[in-house]
């Protein structure tokens, strides 16, 4: 075992002495056994990558053979120096986002792999020359040093958009990790690192990471995409959360868009982008709602929510409407368990209803929502007709905006 | 009418909302600049200008301008990146010589501490108050309040702080000045003193290496990072930033006025604020006088409590440790140990009844014009870096412009530093 700090810089020479230049950086295969394919050596003039095939030993000096080739970057290839070391890496165990102080390289059976990093005190010490001093130091203080040491397996490089590298296979490892953490690390790095890392993540798990970022970089992955990849993300997201990312695109892009989305899904989002304009509600609006008519039983209902929810990310009500979509009753689910099966809706709905309209200023719907510890709110227009829900959910956010910022 | 009616609405609105937001970035850019003007920088200021009058004050629209461009880089860099300078030249330039920086970095603030440590000090003499017992407490409060208390509550502090700058406002006022006069002397050509006489010229950098310092570019930095702004504040922190450049220019030229319609046409030579004040009191009564004292608690107080957590927030970039104001005390300890570390040392030092701040205020500038060409050449390095960057790169003009700037700083600083190891200001 050897850490990477102590072999960069190294002289290398070839079998019979002759100085080629020194140790630059190293290069690795980004994936489960994580093998060091090659060596970029700086020398006088350029850098060169040669091939760890022609490695012949490490000593205090580095040899290689002398009929060196020079080759060039693979995808899915990693530089340890431009991409690890000093920089910030996400943890996977420990679910948060560390430095990396130094890089352990193992040889195991003739290949030299990367067993892992250390993101502990120990690890800047020894880069500094100061590991003994500073062990001394603290030993008489009594405070133990101990490398902080995490295996490949437990980490995700987070700075991928140094070195022209070309990651293209699906990093299982980041399945582990909740979509909602993920967005929150990516977001304390630059755009040009986001744009490396969603491709790595399989279609679901990518929408759900873009969903929760910060419009700003959502706006700027979707300027940056084709229309036909922009569209199959977003066939995934919420369509509310759609509506947002395409108001701040261009026209002419947004349109694009709209156009390759499916026809349901076009419906939604253009009924949305319709209703953006009428008041600050229409930014909130959402289309996750089930609608029922007043004489369905118990169990259709109950057979209908199994049909037409699998998809939601919350039903807190249903709402009853007549022929013409006018909203006549609600009811929640707690309220749908306790009937019986066969008790029709009109029966247990209730008909006093809170609803707001497209117009109602924010504030007043918030207050409406805490008033009668209501989870959602139906939005109306002046005919009754039903256009859709305001949940507490998407003003939660608005809400903590308020009080910590 | 109707359509015009809603279209004023329409505006108004706009204004409004854009007005919000622009409250909200309220904070990094006004707050370092500020705080440029701490106990150091007022006796810096007060003795030019008790030499040269408002003359110290010459050319101070480039002074504006220079200090607005190279808050701005900062600013800007930090909003793209999302990243401190720290963490910048961790990443970029590896441990050793993030390090080495860290080191040279903590020596000066620490002098800046110190300084900022006897400034309250004087300000406490000048009270009349019983400084040992109040320079204890008050430093003792203020750890306590940066530990304790999350970030919205201690940047409404500083704010606060800023308005106690106005006090100078007030002092120049009662120094009954010819304000004529002062412009001219300031923004068109200096009458009242010999523009050819090189010491001049060498006081005149001096004043303008206080406003420009080490931990002023890495802490606009970190603040806004701590603050949590985004690219899309952009054009709204620009702003603050410019308008922090501006305020601290106004209230430097303030100063200015106060001690030149006083001590500097008595010809009454001073070398330190303390002295200043004294002077002030029988010249232009005893208000002017409090009002100056008050300025120097302030400027005290506010450079005492953000050149530490410069420190600290570097401390954390560099070596990855948790380093918010956010956090918790037992989260952030390393970090927070750092800001304890640096205030004990400067109330420990100014405890000694013999510390000469004169000469101390030489070393410190003397490794404050050290690390300023080092650390613009790392702002000139990112923001022209597209890697890093993006789209908000320097280029074309303000390329030419801040590159040109950086240099010029940097050899006036270095020419200063001669200038005072050979008496001449």
């Amino acid at each position: 075992m050897i850490y990477f700090s102590q072999v960069l810089n190294k002289k290398v020479l070839t079998e019979d002495g002759i100085e080629v230049g020194k140790l630059d950086d190293l290069v690795f295969l980004s994936k489960e056994a994580p093998i060091v394919t090659k060596l970029l050596i700086k020398t006088k003039n350029k850098k060169r990558l040669v091939s760890i095939d022609f490695l012949v030993k490490i000593t205090k000096e580095i040899f290689i053979k002398k009929n060196y080739e020079e080759t060039s970057l693979a995808d899915n290839e990693l530089y340890i120096l431009r991409n690890l070391l000093d920089k910030q890496i996400i943890d996977i165990t420990g679910n948060k986002v560390v430095r990396v102080n130094d890089v352990v390289l193992q040889k195991e059976k003739n290949q030299w792999y990367v067993l892992g990093v250390d993101v502990g005190v120990l690890g800047i010490l020894r880069r500094l020359g100061l590991s003994e001093l500073g062990e001394k130091v603290m030993g008489i203080l009594k405070i133990r040093l101990s490398s902080q040491f995490l295996s490949w397996a437990e980490i995700q490089p987070l700075e991928l958009s140094r070195g022209e590298v070309r990651l293209k296979k699906e990093e299982k490892k980041l399945k582990k990790l909740r979509p909602e953490d993920l967005a929150d690390y990516l977001e304390e790095t630059g755009l040009s690192n986001i744009q490396k890392i969603i491709p790595l993540l399989n279609k679901n798990m990518a929408a759900k990471v873009i969903a929760d970022l910060n419009i700003n970089y959502q706006i700027g992955l979707f300027q940056r995409m084709t229309p036909k990849k922009a569209v199959s993300i977003l066939e995934l997201i919420d369509s509310d959360e759609v509506v947002d990312i395409l108001f701040f695109l261009s026209k002419k892009r947004r349109e694009a868009i709209l156009s390759l989305l499916s026809k349901e899904k076009q419906k939604e989002v253009k009924y949305l982008l319709s209703v953006h304009k009428s008041g600050e509600i229409g930014d909130y609006l959402s289309l996750e709602y089930l609608l029922v008519s007043s004489s369905k039983t118990v169990l259709e209902v109950k057979n209908l929510i199994k049909k037409e929810t699998t998809d939601f990310y919350f039903l807190p009500y249903i709402y009853v409407v007549n022929e013409k979509k006018q909203l006549i009753g609600v009811f929640s689910l707690h309220e749908l368990l306790l009937q019986e099966d066969t008790t029709f809706v009109y029966k247990f709905m209730n008909q006093n209803l809170i609803t707001i309209y497209l117009t109602t200023p924010v504030d007043i719907a918030l207050r409406k929502m805490i008033k009668y510890k209501l989870s959602a709110l139906p939005v109306i227009d002046k005919e009754k007709k039903f256009l859709g829900i305001l949940t507490f959910d998407d003003l939660s956010e608005k809400l903590y905006e308020r009080i910590f910022k | 009418m109707i359509y015009q009616k809603s279209f004023m609405k329409g505006f108004l609105n706009k204004f409004k909302w854009r007005f919000l937001i622009f409250l909200s970035v309220l904070g990094p850019g006004i707050i370092t600049a500020v705080a440029d003007n701490d106990a150091g920088g007022l006796a810096t200021y007060t003795v030019a200008a008790s030499l040269y009058g408002m003359a110290s004050r010459f050319l101070i629209p480039i002074e504006t301008m220079i200090l607005l461009v190279t808050q701005e880089i900062g600013a800007r860099i930090a909003l793209v990146t999302r990243k401190g300078l720290g963490d910048l030249i961790r990443e970029r330039y590896g441990v050793k010589i993030s390090f080495l920086i860290f080191v040279l970095y903590f020596i000066t603030n620490q002098g800046v501490v110190i300084q900022n440590v006897t400034g309250l000090k004087a300000a406490f003499e000048l009270f009349g108050l019983n400084w040992r017992f109040f320079l204890i407490t008050t430093c003792l409060l203020l750890i306590v309040f940066v530990i304790f208390f999350d970030y919205k509550k201690i940047q409404r502090i500083f704010l606060l702080i800023v308005f106690f700058y106005i006090s100078y406002i007030i002092s120049a006022f009662l120094s009954k000045p010819n304000w004529l006069e002062a412009v001219k002397e300031s923004f068109v050509w200096p009458t009242k003193i010999n523009i050819f006489d090189l010491t001049f010229w060498f006081s005149r950098i001096a004043v303008l290496g206080t406003t420009i310092t080490a931990w002023g570019q890495f802490f606009v930095h970190s603040y806004i990072i701590d603050k949590r702004l985004e690219v899309r504040h952009l054009k709204y922190e620009r702003l603050e930033v410019y308008l922090g450049a501006f305020i601290i220019n106004f209230f430097s030229w303030m100063m200015a006025v106060a001690v030149t319609y006083t001590i500097f046409i008595h010809n009454i030579k001073v070398d330190d604020g303390f002295k200043a004040a004294l002077a002030i009191k029988p010249l232009a009564g005893e208000a002017a006088f409090l009002f100056f004292a008050l300025g120097l608690f302030a400027a005290s107080i506010l450079g005492l409590t953000i050149v530490p957590l410069a420190t600290a927030y570097v401390f954390s970039e560099i070596l990855g440790f948790e380093g918010s104001l956010n956090a918790s005390f037992t989260k952030g300890k390393i970090s927070y140990g750092f800001f304890v570390l640096q205030i004990l040392i400067g109330l420990i030092v100014a405890l000694f009844p013999n510390t000469s701040l004169f000469k101390l205020t030489l070393y410190v500038d003397f490794l404050n014009g050290a690390m300023l060409p080092i650390i613009f050449y790392f702002l000139v390095k990112f923001s022209e870096d597209e890697e890093i960057m993006g789209k908000y790169t320097n280029s074309g003009f303000s390329r030419l412009l801040v590159r040109g700037l950086v240099v010029v700083i940097s050899l006036l600083v270095i020419l200063t530093f001669f200038g005072k190891i050979l008496g001449l200001a």
